[in-house]
């Protein structure tokens, strides 16, 4: 329940890029909100059609509906992949950053030597 | 008497390897889907629903879109084992996680056995076709065997690894899909031929109107939870921030529109031979609704069907018996179960015994499995308190850890989404006790077990797991249920006076003194260094356990490593069980976040004891204590806390109670008595009492009239201690009327005590799950 768990699970961004990617969906609103509509009302038009032709129209737009919001979907995991990417490559071009630091290179280590360049441990603040 | 305990060294790490494309994640999805959802409760929802299942499964569709959303979201984002059950832990305090893993370790693990139980009534209806029967074999009892037998095999495959799981379920699966095709065709088929029988079939469109309708959901939400299933595998895998919410998406637009066609085609190919409405002939089937209908219209209609149906309820086993597992397996490594579940084969590299343990359970409710449509509205309703659960979770991960994490899809209308999908679920499950109360209460009963082994079990080992290590414990006592009082030692130049005031504390109730001193290490260098630093401190810590000896108080000392001293402070209260911290202080911190200072404000807000904040030199006893009251009510226990620190002779307590010049006499009067009678049970004669028993008065009564700040202010001029009391709120809420006590604080020159009382246990817990959504993440990973 800590940003601890999710350090040892590897899926934090390393911690110079905490803050940098934007946090907004890459999800086309009007398009998602055109493609609910459709949902919505189709269903609607099953429920109201009483079993006639028009609930079987509704149902294909229905099937319609799924289709397009599918694609919908999908193409927003593309849209933020590279968005993630150019985020990436516009910060490690701010900040020059040569080799990445990633998960894989922070390691803890059982090395006094270490400790001992570190300095004597701290005391209680207060 | 002195023992040395290690800290505790890291627990090695253990990972599946990532085998797992984008259609084999999609696969696992469609094929936890397409299984017992159409095979056997068609029939059963068509009975509920009438015609208008088709608008349920429709309707089923848009509710579990988005909860997809935010399994896309966190799939893509926390690819691990145990899906809903890990983001839950993520997400929310306390036992949600636990309970969550718990709810969906037996949703999985019943669906499972429903499953098998599903492969073995159609094998045995299989073998009744061909000439073959049960062997002379009870046909009861011939299908149990058959489903213990058909979970072992999948337990054995699951076993075998990611791949050959997902090979086996590839192919199940592709097996399925083209035989439901060709239901589906041949039943649109015969419409074409005979479109009046469509016209006759949905006459009735809605029986029951929307009640039934919504009871179908309900009945048939379980149809859709294969995301669940799909995001279990993002631990194994390929790039998941991609394929994870691609393959959820894909896996829903593949079986939504097979549920509609196929409940289509059931109802409107069907000609049932009595004349009765198709829908109440396909519920009177039941379970084989689906088979009775294929046998009409469908070219080896009852061969086909039988073969699909096994093959449906084989890759739904399949599915999730590899889930169950997967959640018991992150249930054991986060340790809420016990470790032998976390366990990973040195070959396969698959969690063998929590797939054992699973596989037991599976089979443990085949064996003992109820009624066929209670299960599925169990399952359905622990899915849908699980998938509740997940929508408030990715809130406040969201919040939390949103900006630290690589999103590969982020939830659209954001939290508007999940805020809907919960009130949705929430309604779902509620009608689902209008379909079996009995379900509701084997939930209850499951989620009661759940409770009482969170409490009696992985609470504790959470605890163990979280705190920080103890590297020195040296007892003269140890009794963690009686009263005690820590004094965490860190500045030798306040041992004296926090010992003092732990000393008069311990002169109310007589109990144990807990003396910590906190090895602080960097967040950058593990916290097994502080050993090397042990030697350091020790003399400091025995120079003053010799100290409260001298003042005849019993020292259980102790030596914490970690890297922040609050958190090593209130695993020692949790763990002794403290009732109160004294700690030193030296004024207010110039960080505009904190409220007293970064320490003590943790431990006030997360540790439920007494918190004693002592800033500068008290003598005790004192002769002159001043301790302002804000209401007449608070006035014993500041009084009971103040009385054993001024016991010398002609020594007296000061009750100040500041009023608005508003109050009448009489409402001043009344004031005073109230606190008079509120101290009346602590006012006893003292030790000196003259000979003629006439008491000594030790407390005294002040009501005075003005501002509170400079009026106190004021008065503590003639004090030697000024003791301050403070609600929980105002330490954290400075806008509160904590400002009042800090602004004292900064003003009087005398020696301060900031008391602040704890809650009762209760308020305590609920005032920490608020608090858990309202702080945000700022600390580093040690």
């Amino acid at each position: 329940m800590s940003l601890k768990d999710l350090h040892q699970a590897g899926v934090l961004l390393p911690r110079d890029e905490w803050g940098v990617h934007d946090l907004h969906t890459s999800v086309n609103k009007p398009m998602l909100l055109a493609a609910m509509a459709l949902g919505l009302t189709s269903v609607v038009l099953m429920y109201v059609g009483g079993g006639g032709t028009l609930t079987f129209i509704a149902g294909g737009l229905f099937i319609g509906f799924m289709a397009w919001i599918t694609h919908i979907s999908i193409k927003a995991v593309n849209v933020q992949a590279a968005q993630f990417a150019e985020e990436r490559e516009h910060f490690r071009e701010e900040h020059s950053i040569a080799q990445p630091v990633t998960e894989a290179d922070v390691v803890e280590t059982e090395d006094t030597n270490t400790a001992s360049a570190a300095g004597p441990p701290e005391t209680p603040a207060e | 008497m002195s023992a040395q305990q290690a800290a505790r060294a890291p627990a090695p790490t253990t990972e599946l390897s990532r085998d797992l494309g984008l259609f084999d994640i999609t696969m696992v999805g469609v094929a936890a889907m397409i299984g017992a959802g159409i095979f056997v409760l068609t029939g059963i929802a068509a009975g509920v629903a009438g015609p208008a299942l088709i608008v349920a499964f429709a309707l089923n569709g848009v509710v579990t879109l988005l909860t997809a959303m935010v399994y896309a979201e966190l799939g893509s984002a926390i690819p691990e084992a145990g899906g809903g059950y890990l983001w839950v832990r993520q997400g929310l305090p306390g036992g949600n996680a636990f309970m969550a893993g718990w709810m969906s370790w037996f949703a999985h693990a019943v669906a499972g056995s429903l499953y098998a139980l599903g492969f073995a009534a159609y094998l045995a209806e299989t073998l009744h076709l061909i000439g073959i029967g049960t062997f002379g074999v009870p046909q009861a009892i011939f299908t149990k065997a058959i489903a213990v037998a058909i979970a072992l095999v999948f337990i054995y495959i699951n076993f075998r690894g990611a791949s050959e799981t997902g090979m086996a379920g590839n192919i199940v699966t592709m097996g399925k899909i083209a035989i439901i095709g060709v239901f589906v065709v041949s039943g649109i088929a015969v419409i074409l031929g005979e479109p009046e029988r469509l016209e006759e079939a949905f006459r009735d469109f809605a029986p029951k109107g929307l009640t039934g309708i919504f009871a179908a959901m309900g009945l048939t939400y379980i149809a859709y939870e294969g995301y669940e299933v799909i995001v279990q595998t993002g631990e194994e895998v390929r790039d998941p921030r991609r394929n994870v919410p691609k393959a959820v998406f894909l896996a829903l637009l593949i079986v939504v529109p097979i549920y509609i066609l196929v409940a289509f085609v059931c109802i409107g190919a069907v000609q049932t031979p009595d004349g009765s409405p198709t829908w109440q002939w396909l519920g009177e089937h039941q379970e084989l609704g689906l088979l009775r209908a294929a046998e009409q219209f469908m070219p080896l209609g009852s061969i086909l069907l039988l073969v699909g149906a096994l093959f449906s309820t084989m890759s739904a086993l399949n599915a999730t018996t590899y889930s169950s597992t997967r959640v018991s397996f992150a249930m054991g490594r986060d340790r809420n179960l016990p470790d032998l579940f976390g366990a990973v084969h040195p070959r396969t590299r698959t969690p063998y015994l929590a797939l054992a343990l699973s596989g037991a359970l599976i089979i443990g409710l085949v064996v003992f499995i109820p009624q066929i449509h209670d299960v599925a509205a169990a399952a359905d309703i622990m899915f849908l308190l699980l998938f509740m659960q997940v929508n408030v979770a990715v809130i406040t991960i969201r919040r939390k850890y949103g900006d630290k994490l690589a999103y590969g899809y982020l939830t659209p209308f954001f939290p508007y989404v999940p805020i809907v999908a919960i009130v949705l679920q929430l309604a779902l499950a509620l009608v689902l006790f209008k379909v079996s109360a009995l379900a509701w209460f084997v939930i209850l009963g499951w989620l009661g077990s759940g409770l009482l082994i969170y409490h009696f079990y992985a609470s504790r080992r959470e605890l163990e797991e979280e705190v920080t290590p103890v590297l020195v414990e040296e007892r003269l006592r140890v009794d963690r249920e009686g009263f005690s009082v820590l004094v965490p030692v860190a500045n030798p130049n306040t041992v004296d006076n926090l010992l003092g005031v732990a000393d008069a504390i311990l002169e109310t109730q007589p109990g144990q003194l807990v003396l910590l001193h906190v090895i602080t290490v960097p967040d950058q260098l593990p916290v097994s260094v502080g050993r090397d630093f042990v030697n350091d401190v020790r003399p400091v810590m025995d120079d003053t356990a010799r100290k409260a000896e001298a003042l005849e108080m019993t020292p259980n000392a102790l030596i914490r490593v970690g890297h922040r001293p609050a958190d090593a402070i209130i695993d020692t209260v949790r763990e002794h069980r403290c009732n109160f911290v004294v700690m030193g202080w030296r004024g207010q911190s110039s960080d505009p976040r904190t409220v007293v200072g970064s320490n003590i404000d943790r431990i006030v807000k997360d540790s439920n004891a007494n918190v004693v904040v002592v800033r500068g030199d008290v003598e005790l006893p004192a002769r002159r204590i001043l301790v302002p009251v804000q209401h007449p009510r608070h006035g014993h226990l500041m009084a009971g806390l103040a009385a054993p620190m001024a016991v010398a002779e002609g020594a007296y307590i000061e009750l100040l109670h500041v009023v608005g010049e508003d109050l009448t006499p009489h409402e001043r009067a009344a004031r005073a008595a109230e606190l008079k009678q509120a101290i009346s049970s602590l006012d006893r004669p003292p030790a000196d009492a003259d000979a003629d028993g006439r008491r000594k008065q030790r407390f005294r009564i002040r009501i005075a009239t003005g501002e509170v700040v400079p009026t106190i202010v004021e008065h503590s001029r003639e004090f030697d201690l000024l003791m301050m009391g403070a609600s929980r709120e105002s330490w954290i809420r400075r806008k509160v009327w904590g400002d009042k006590t800090f602004r004292i604080a900064n003003s009087v020159d005398c020696p301060l005590m900031l008391v602040n009382l704890r809650t009762g246990r209760l308020q305590f817990n609920v005032s920490q799950f608020f608090q858990f959504f309202w702080d945000t993440e700022e600390e580093m990973p040690g």
